[in-house]
């Protein structure tokens, strides 16, 4: 009964390819009236792995958590589609999804650590570099933590347990290195990843009282409190803020995004109408590897949405998002910003 | 037809059923192109089952359904209409598939065919908010299309358990009701016009608006038709401004007969309410009481009204004298306010009726002449026949109208047969029982849920000497049965 909110349903319009469908597939196979073969593990890796079916769920069931178990077990058999073994190998000799392994151990402590990731400088380079500045704007000198390494999301959601929990064991480490009490992510899917994924499927937690903080929600704190301070531009085109895969899985997101926007720009500010709570998922998710022309027509639907809702200029935190969004953007005639870029302009 | 039971396409020897089978499929790819049509075993798996208990406890039961054949996603009226042209020609059946959330077995697959996924055609036409409606194409799911007009201060007045997962052909298919009919009424009554593909092919339009002195009401044949006389591809339906306002009260009755009376009255003095939710003792105490948590004796009653503040505000106050003049105890706003906000909490995981238990909603309407007659004798009818199994009776009444009202009526059996057939046979004994109380006291077979497969062998005995004609339209529209066969009794 969610859907409705199924981004990958609504794409499809296949039956198969939503929440019920999954689920259906997940229980004929326990009970014994279906084989994973090559057409039903095609379709169970079909789903995005976005939250939005959990988050709306009024039964509270945790479908992708099924789902991810469902894919570990084929995984585990090697029986996963060929396009996710790939990944795997890639994971057993790499910490990046993207590039090459490059992550360098913190060497300094603090009370706070950003995670960098393999995102960032991958889809949106530059866009570190901003929100540190933003983070310095505001009185905090991050540890940079995990630059080049994955943060485990999409392997898990993927079925690939072992890689997802080498990387969470390796970012858990740097973090107790660091010593810091406060973990900051750029992105609604790493917070997620740290909060729900790292503790519960990965029996990996962070540490006790360590919080998980994204750098938005964090900056929006920090202006309310007076201890940062953004100028305020004009913009003469119609923007609007995309909520970014996983937006739905965070905490009390919506709103702080679009308050420190406000902050920074003033001019026509638009609604998607996949916004908010029924946001959909874009093509950053793992369907980037295992169905890549779904992803691109689930990216295309989100900048279809801002078009229809008028906007020219859409701004993003999440960087593996902007990335998927800027490669497509052109055909919209939109221009995609990258959030953190956006507002560092702005100290 | 039979599926090949070499079906797989990567296998280099085919069974004889094959040469006939891929004819089909590649003319149906022709019309939809080859990314919507699909053959695979996931996605004929998943279109061989709805919400209705039946093929639900089969596969609980580890047992396997029939399948579609093909299952195809048609973009236009035109695709539809070149489908079901192919479907005539090879005579197969063709059912069409909205959301799936039907719970009659209406769009079970039985004798396999073509299943006619509308979803694809999903797009919202035009919003007129000056004569206040909508026209949308019939795969259109029912909460985006309600989320598209609240955008606008506007709604679609027809807020069913199913508005998550149902489109807007599976809410006029059947002649569905929303929690709030009793103020804006049922699908049928929200529905101006609608473009049908019939059987043959034919794309019709019905005329464009339903009130008229132009002719019998040609439209009315397609509400209720669940696919049997052709799909729904297109309709434009009445809206309304979201409301300033929406009270809620909840009354207590010591007595179901009282409490009936209370409904009648707000209903014939046209105070027009925008819900009556009237629990009978049974539910009262138990699914009130694990829902919403009032542990009470009684009937409970839930009374709504909305729109402009002042005007639902003297509507409620004189529902209350009403509610006065008949004993009914004013448990205030806030068990009202939280039924509103629980209601859907009723029907789904964990609070709702599930397997491995045996359930079904006997659901009917008749004037208020008849209504406790009728309830009373539903009751006993399931309550006595089936005491061994330890049944348990339990209703509401749910949908009113100016000349009676509709009973949403449940039996529960906790500890059904294991065995898939037993559970079957003993689900269909129940429904006997409960639908002949209904049908001779003055009910009718259904109210809201529709036909489908399971009350399908009941038409006769509703229609009586007029079903011969329901067959006669049926054949002159659909000759070779092709449209959703076994379905509303044919």
């Amino acid at each position: 009964m969610c859907r409705h909110l199924c981004p990958v349903g609504n794409i499809t319009h296949n039956e198969t390819l939503t929440p019920h469908g999954w689920g259906q597939l997940i229980a004929m196979e326990r009970r014994g009236l279906l084989e994973w073969d090559s057409g039903t593990i095609d379709a169970l890796y079909q789903c995005a792995d976005c939250g939005n079916c959990e988050s709306h769920c009024v039964t509270d069931q945790p479908l992708p958590d099924a789902i991810a178990e469902a894919r570990t077990r084929l995984a585990s058999a090697g029986t996963a589609p060929e396009s996710v073994l790939a990944v795997a190998r890639k994971l057993d000799s790499s910490s990046s999804l993207y590039n090459g392994d490059s992550v360098q151990l913190p060497t300094s402590s603090g009370e706070y650590a950003l995670f960098a990731g393999d995102e960032a400088d991958h889809f949106s380079p530059g866009s570190l570099e901003a929100a540190v500045k933003l983070l310095n704007g505001a009185g905090i000198e991050p540890i940079l933590i995990g630059r080049g390494r994955n943060d485990g999301l999409i392997p898990s959601g993927l079925g690939l347990r072992p890689q997802a929990k080498k990387l969470a064991d390796a970012t858990v480490k740097d973090l107790s290195a660091t010593g810091a009490r406060h973990l900051l992510t750029l992105s609604a899917g790493s917070w997620f990843s740290f909060s729900r994924i790292y503790p519960e499927r990965l029996e990996t937690p962070l540490g006790n009282g360590v919080t998980v903080t994204e750098v938005l929600a964090l900056l929006h704190e920090k202006c309310e409190a007076g201890e940062l301070a953004l100028k305020k531009s004009k913009l003469d085109k119609p923007f609007a803020y995309i909520d970014p895969v996983h937006s739905v899985r965070a905490e009390n997101r919506f709103g702080t995004a679009r308050s420190v926007i406000d902050r920074a720009f003033e001019g026509n500010r638009v609604e998607l109408f996949w916004r908010k709570e029924r946001s959909g998922a874009n093509g950053h998710t793992g369907l980037q590897f295992t169905h890549p022309e779904l992803a691109s027509k689930l990216t295309r639907a989100r900048l279809q949405d801002a078009k229809e809702a008028g906007a020219e200029i859409l701004f993003c935190d999440d960087p593996g998002t902007v990335g998927h969004l800027k490669a497509e953007a052109s055909g919209f005639g939109l221009d995609v910003r990258c959030l953190y870029q956006a507002l560092a302009g702005q100290l | 037809m039979t599926t090949p039971p070499d079906g797989n396409p990567d296998s280099n020897r085919y069974s004889p059923d094959q040469f006939h089978y891929e004819m089909i499929r590649s003319e149906l790819e022709e019309v939809v192109g080859q990314d919507h049509i699909s053959t695979r075993d996931a996605d004929k798996k998943i279109y061989s089952c709805d919400w209705s208990w039946m093929p639900q406890m089969w596969l609980d039961r580890g047992q396997p359904l029939r399948t579609p054949d093909f299952i195809v996603h048609p973009g236009t009226p035109e695709e539809i209409s070149a489908i079901l042209k192919i479907a005539n020609t090879y005579k197969i059946p063709a059912i069409p598939w909205g959301g799936g959330s039907g719970t009659q077995g209406g769009t079970l697959p039985i004798l396999g065919g073509i299943m006619i996924d509308v979803k694809r055609m999903n797009r919202l036409i035009e919003i007129d908010e000056q004569s206040m409606t909508v026209t949308a194409e019939a795969g259109i799911n029912g909460s985006e299309l309600e989320m598209r007009l609240n955008e606008k201060g506007l709604t679609l007045p027809h807020y069913p358990a199913s508005a998550n997962c149902a489109t807007l052909g599976g809410y006029l298919a059947p002649r569905g009701t929303g929690t709030i009919s009793t103020k804006y009424g049922k699908s049928e009554d929200l529905v101006l016009s609608m473009e049908v593909v019939l059987p043959d092919g034919s794309i019709i339009e019905t005329p464009p608006v339903p009130d008229h002195a132009s002719g019998p009401d040609f439209m009315g044949l397609f509400l209720g038709s669940e696919g049997v006389f052709g799909v729904i591809s297109k309709a434009t339906m009445q809206i309304d401004y979201l409301p300033e306002t929406r009270l809620f009260r909840a009354i207590l009755f010591d007595d179901l007969t009282k409490a009936i009376e209370a409904g009648r009255r707000l209903m014939v003095r046209r105070l027009a309410p925008t819900v009556i939710r009237l629990y009978d003792p049974s539910s009262t105490a138990s699914r009130v009481k694990e829902i919403l948590g009032y542990e009470l004796e009684g009937a409970y009653m839930v009374v709504g009204f909305d729109g402009d503040a002042d005007i639902a505000a003297l509507q409620e106050k004189k529902a209350m004298e009403i509610f006065d003049e008949l004993d009914g105890k004013d448990l205030g706003r806030e068990p009202g306010e939280k039924w509103w906000n629980h209601r859907y909490d009723f029907y789904y995981p964990p609070r709702n009726l599930k397997l491995p238990w045996m359930y079904g909603t006997a659901d009917t309407v008749t004037t208020f002449k008849h209504i406790e007659t009728v309830y009373y004798a539903q009751k006993r009818a399931v309550e006595e026949t089936y005491a061994d199994w330890n049944v348990r009776y339990i209703g509401h009444f749910s949908h009113w109208f100016h000349w009676g009202a509709a009973m949403y009526t449940r039996f529960i059996i906790e500890n059904p047969p294991e065995d898939a057939r037993e559970a079957l046979r003993l689900h269909n004994r129940v429904w006997n029982s409960a639908v002949t109380a209904s049908l001779e006291n003055g009910g009718t077979i259904n109210e809201h849920h529709g036909v489908g497969l399971k009350l399908g062998r009941y038409m006769r005995r509703q229609y009586k000497e007029a079903f011969p004609l329901l067959e006669k339209i049926k054949h002159t529209i659909d000759p070779n049965g092709i449209m959703n066969p076994g379905k509303v009794g044919f």
